[in-house]
Order: C-alpha cells, then structure tokens, then sequence
C-alpha cells in the first residue's frame, strides 16, 4: 500500500532535494545582497587601489555564506513521530521544532522559476499562534510533498474526530480530488477587464497632467502652439487630445490587468479533497494552497460595477489567524460565478443551512446622521475658502473651479452615503449571521456563528436617544458590524450569538 | 461527539439583563481622575514650554491665553465627564461569558464566551499599584480589539476570577 510506504519513510528523518541548496544560496545571496548592496558601491565609483582588497573580502564572504548555507541544508531533516512533524536543524546551535498536527492550519506549495525546472516544490506550513513561518522547505520532490501533505491531512482527521466519514474515505488521497472549478483564458481575460480601473485611471491622469506640466516647463508653449491655430479649432482640438489620451491610457490600463491577471491566476484550479480544498494557480509563480474546512472562518464574495454586469464575483476564504499574523490568512477565488459560489458554501454548509430567507435594512438615521457629518464639514470648507478669499482680496472669479469641484465632491458624498445606506442590510439564521454591504459594487460577508470569538452592543449619544444601536462581531479572520438596528434586535442577536457560541461543541478551528 | 441541530425556541436563550452587575472598586475612581490629570497636565505644560519657546511677537499673547483657556476648560471638562462615567462602568460575570460595560455618552458592552479565551492574565499599572488595584485582561483570536479588560479589581478579586475563568475553560474542554 502506497500509504504504508510513507509512514516508513517519514519515520527517518529526511532530507530536502538536493536542488534545496541552490535555492538556499540563492536565498541567502539575495537577502544579504539588498542589505549590503551600499558596500559594492565604492567599488564602480572612481579608481580605488584598496578595490582589489574588497573584492577578495567580498568573495570570502560569499564562500562562508556558501558554506552555511550548504551546512544549513545537511543539517535540516525531518520526519514523523506519532501525530507530530519534527524539524530538525541549526547551524550553530541545534533545534528541534515539534509540530502536532492539530496546530498544522495549511500546507502550501510554491514553485518559482527554479523549482519548476527542477520538478521541486517549495513548502510551508502555517501553525496557529506563532506569528513566523517555522517551517520552510525549499525544495521537496512533489512525489515527497503530496505524500507528506497527504499524510498530514488524513491523520489530524484521525485525531480530530470528525464524523463517520473516515472509513468512509479511501487512504489513498490522490484519487479522491474532485474538481470543483477551473478559470481559463477567457475567464482572465475578463478578470483582467473587469478589475477596479478608478485607480489605476487617476494614476494615469496623474501622470499625463504632470508630462504637459514638464513639457510647457521645457519652453515648448503649448498656449502658443495652440493659438497659432485657427480659433475656432481650439475647443475642438483641445477636447480631441484629452479624449484620445484618456483613450490609450484606458486600454493601456486594461491590458496590463488582463496580464497581471493572467500571470497570477494562470490555470486556476480548485479542487476538493477530504475535510478541505485545494487551490492552484499561477504562470511563473505556481502556487497550491490546501485549507481544512475547520479552519474556515468567514466567506466574503463581492463584486464591482463592472462585474456586476458579466455577474461575476471574487469569493475570499478566510480562515482563523494567529493573533500576529494578518495577512495572507485567506483564499482568493477571482471571477467565479454565482453558482459556483453556492456550490463552495454547499460543502461547508451542507443541505443549504446557509440560506436566509429574510434580511433586514439598518434605520434611516444611520443615512440623516452621515448627511448632516458631511454637510457640516464641506459647510465648513465652503466659509474658510470664502474666508481666506476675502482675507488676501483675491478675486472670487479665480476660484470658480476650486468652488465646483467643492460641490461636485458634496454630492458625489451624498450619493455614496445614500448608496451605502441601501445596500446595508444583515441576515440571520441559526448557523450563519450575513452582513451586506457596498458602495457601487456588493459585498457580501457569511459568518459561522459558532465560530466567532465576541460580541460588542455599542450607542452614540443619538443611537441612545432614538433606542438604536449597532453590534460588533468578532472573528478570528475579521470582524464586522451590522450597523444601527434596533436596540431591542441587537440585543437578541447578541444573547443568540453568545448563547450559539457557549452551547455548540463543534471545534472552531 | 455528536451534533445536533435541533429547533430553539427563541425565547428559551438566556438573555443579558441589566441586573447583577458589579461595580468596579471606589477606589479606581482615583485612579482614573489622576490620569486625566496627569494626561491635562501634560498637554498644558507641553503647550507652555511651546511658548516659551516659540519667537515672541510672531503670534499675539492674547491668542496665547485664549489657548490655555480653552485646554483648562477642556482639561475640567474631560474630568467631570470621566468621573461621572466611572459609575458607568461594571461588569457582569455569567456561567459561560464575561460581559463588561462602560461609556457615559458612547456605551458599549462587550461580551466574551470563556470557551473562546485564548489566556487570560492580571495586569497592575504604577497608579493601579499605589492603590492596590489590578486589571484582569482575556485575549481571544478575534485580535486586540476584541480582548476584554475588567479594571479597578482588587488583586484577589482579579487572581480569583482569572481561576475561576481558567477552571471553566478547561472544563468546557472536557
């Protein structure tokens, strides 16, 4: 059997790939390269005579750094006792790192440049409540690292009494992936189309404003250049060159997403695998992400304007965090669809547990009070600007477009605020707790209850006043708040959420 | 272990109400007013030193003196609010949760299930000690703006109640 052979392998502490010491060296050089790099610098300015001597230093640096580097890689072994993984290693002083499998949150590949010519992948293994990565595996053959994963996965499962379905599941593991969704080309390509341009498009702006600023600086005078044309010509000319450059840098813009998207999520896979899913992606990047379903924390899927029109969404698995560690404690799916969606949160809420059939709206005040916030802040902007006019004696007329774009920013304000408010809403049922929310685009945020960590009841003075208030969730990947509701509401959802929290046994992560 | 999912009537759960709430000790009154002193003082004398430093002339004594005015009415002001929000702040120890709540003006409650206490510890600042008061502090995986702080306990009290959360988080293990 092939599983037994495993066991007999990891009972004896391995080593990595021998492919692991170029990768380590690489490591090592660059590391020490983009801290040092200041030092090389005295040798290409000027004609030194000491030059010959930093060299030497330098390549007897890089010889020791080999040397450790290479020690580093004999004396790093591991292997398996019981349900613990064991590391072995240490230049200088030995360690020795004992990880049950429990605390084993997700295996992750990689695979840069290097290991893919090599056929290695490169491992880490996140824990729970260390804030550094202590596992860090270079290169594994990936015979090694799904066996190894393999092994991981089914014996927690073991530990972790997790239902009937162990015997149930054969041990071989590999056979048992079941492909949920893949994204091809096309799909990127509408990722790519389909990203939040607004910034990129400022930024684009930005940039041709700044270029004509230089090049009137230059001493060409565009002013001059335009009015030797004919007056008639000049609106129109004027408006052709800003829409032609706004133009190309639109699609200049597009098409470095529908790249950036298909460098990143090149043949993106998601697979099922017992108790969890499996994720790969990536052109010269590969990636392969495993996440165990007990560590789901949050499910958040949205979607922007424009993907709101090819009904697309971007789905984040957030699983539990350590308290240091916030980043990078999720999966991303981009462009995936609706059905997709349900069919994911069908396996971790079988026979659809997460449906909610009624969802309620947050009290119109919430809207009148940010109304009355902003309309009292561009109040404000609109005399001191009035102010400081009158002050300097400047005239009034020079200030017409600061005054426009003061209004226009209002009721851009007004617009959000109302947008934000109708989208606000929150639903419950006895497993999950929904938060809706968004400006343009919708964001749409699943909370296991069972799983969250604490409630918070809070009031402003005027909530006190109209007896409403909002609640805080807390979670171990995220928080939210479902925002002005009625005090009486809050209330029964926060004695629910805690009576959920103290009476479910199931394990949170 | 197994799960079961059955049907709750709604109005079964047990609810937080108002009552049962313990005050925290008189004593941490004083602990809070000599903050907000110290915290005054600090930013009047900074604004002092400010003055005597700044070039004289370029802004008018006037205005200099309708600013430390206005800091000292802020500073009195902030004082009698803190005291006053003091008798505001409670908490209520429940057979699965601890719940604390504070704010005069701004109110909250925040509650958190010993089943998701991560540790808990006993912590005294330096004016805490002069008055022999401690603060029991419970961290949860949900980040540090969920972690609970119960201050102006006496050291005992707080040591005991550290326990006697520690004990039921072993017990709901079990």
């Amino acid at each position: 059997m092939i599983l037994e052979e495993n066991i007999n392998t990891f009972n004896e502490p391995t080593r990595q790939s021998y492919v692991a010491i170029l990768l380590i060296l690489y490591k090592v050089y660059t590391r020490v390269l983009k801290q040092f790099w200041y030092l090389l610098v005295p040798l290409f300015i000027g004609k030194r005579t000491d030059s010959k001597y930093i060299i030497y230093i330098l390549v007897g640096l890089a010889i020791l750094l080999g040397i450790y580097s290479i020690i580093d890689f004999f004396r790093y072994k591991f292997h398996i006792e019981g349900t613990d993984l064991i590391v072995n290693k240490g230049v200088f002083s030995k360690k020795r790192i004992v990880i049950p499998f429990d605390r084993i949150q997700s295996i992750n590949f990689k695979q840069n440049l290097i290991q893919q010519i090599f056929g290695v992948v490169g491992l880490e293994i996140d824990t729970a409540g260390t804030s550094k990565k202590e596992f860090d595996f270079h290169a594994l053959n990936i015979k090694t690292s799904n066996s190894l994963r393999d092994y991981i996965f089914a014996n927690k499962k073991l530990t972790t009494n997790l239902q009937k379905e162990t015997t149930e599941t054969p041990l071989n593991l590999e056979v048992k992936l079941k492909r949920i969704l893949s994204l091809d080309l096309g799909d990127l390509v509408k990722i790519g189309v389909t990203q939040n341009h607004f910034r990129s498009l400022f930024v684009a702006i930005f940039s041709i404003y700044w270029l004509l600023d230089n090049v009137k600086k230059a001493g060409i005078d565009i002013d001059k250049y335009m009015n030797d044309i004919n007056e008639e010509n000049i609106l129109h000319l004027g408006i052709i060159i800003l829409l032609s450059l706004a133009l190309i840098s639109i699609i200049a813009v597009i098409i470095v997403s529908i790249f950036r998207s298909i460098f990143r999520y090149y043949e993106l896979v998601l697979y099922r695998i017992p108790n969890g899913f499996k994720l790969e992606y990536g052109l010269f990047n590969r990636n392969e992400i495993s996440v165990m379903d007990n560590k789901m924390q949050v499910l958040i899927w949205s979607d922007n304007i424009l993907r709101k029109i090819l009904k697309l969404f971007t789905l984040q698995i957030k699983l539990a965090s350590s308290i240091s560690v916030k980043q990078r404690k999720s999966i991303l799916l981009p462009g995936i669809k609706q059905r997709d969606i349900n069919k994911i949160k069908n396996f971790y809420f079988p026979n659809n547990s997460s449906h909610i059939s009624k969802f309620e709206k947050s009290n119109i005040y919430y809207l009148w009070r940010r109304i009355g916030i902003i309309t009292i802040i561009f109040m404000l902007f609109f005399m001191l600007l009035t102010l400081f006019i009158n002050l300097n004696n400047e005239i009034i007329s020079e200030f017409y477009d600061l005054y426009i774009f003061l209004g226009v920013s209002y009721f851009y304000y007004l617009l959000t605020s109302y947008l934000r408010y109708k989208k606000m809403e929150f639903g419950i049922n006895e497993e999950v707790l929904q938060i809706n929310s968004g400006i343009f685009g919708n964001k749409y945020s699943l909370f296991t209850i069972y799983k969250l960590q604490g409630v918070k009841l809070s009031q402003t003075p005027g909530q006190s006043h109209r007896d409403i208030a909002s609640l805080k969730v807390y979670s171990s990947a995220g928080n939210d708040e479902i925002k002005y509701i009625k005090k009486e509401i809050a209330e029964k959802l926060r004695d629910y959420i805690l009576f959920k929290i103290e009476s479910d046994k199931r394990e949170w992560m | 272990m197994k799960f079961e999912n059955s049907n709750i009537d709604i109005d079964t759960i047990p609810i937080i109400d108002s009552e049962y709430f313990n005050p925290l000790d008189k004593k941490y009154d004083s602990v809070l007013m000599i903050k907000s002193i110290l915290f005054s003082l600090f930013i009047v004398v900074g604004y002092l030193i400010f003055y005597y430093l700044s070039p004289k002339g370029k802004i008018s004594s006037n205005l200099h003196l309708g600013i430390i005015i206005l800091l000292v009415s802020i500073s009195i002001f902030n004082l009698l609010v803190t005291h006053l929000g003091f008798n505001k702040k409670k908490y209520k120890l429940r057979q699965h949760d601890l719940i604390y709540k504070t704010g005069l003006l701004w109110k909250s409650e925040t509650s958190i299930p010993f089943v998701r206490v991560q540790h808990s510890e006993v912590i005294q600042g330096p004016i805490e000690r002069m008055f022999h008061l401690a603060k029991l502090k419970l961290y949860t995986a949900g980040g540090h703006s969920s972690d609970l702080s119960v201050p102006g306990l006496k050291p005992q009290k707080a040591e005991e109640l550290k326990d006697f959360i520690t004990n039921r988080i072993q017990e709901e293990e079990e």
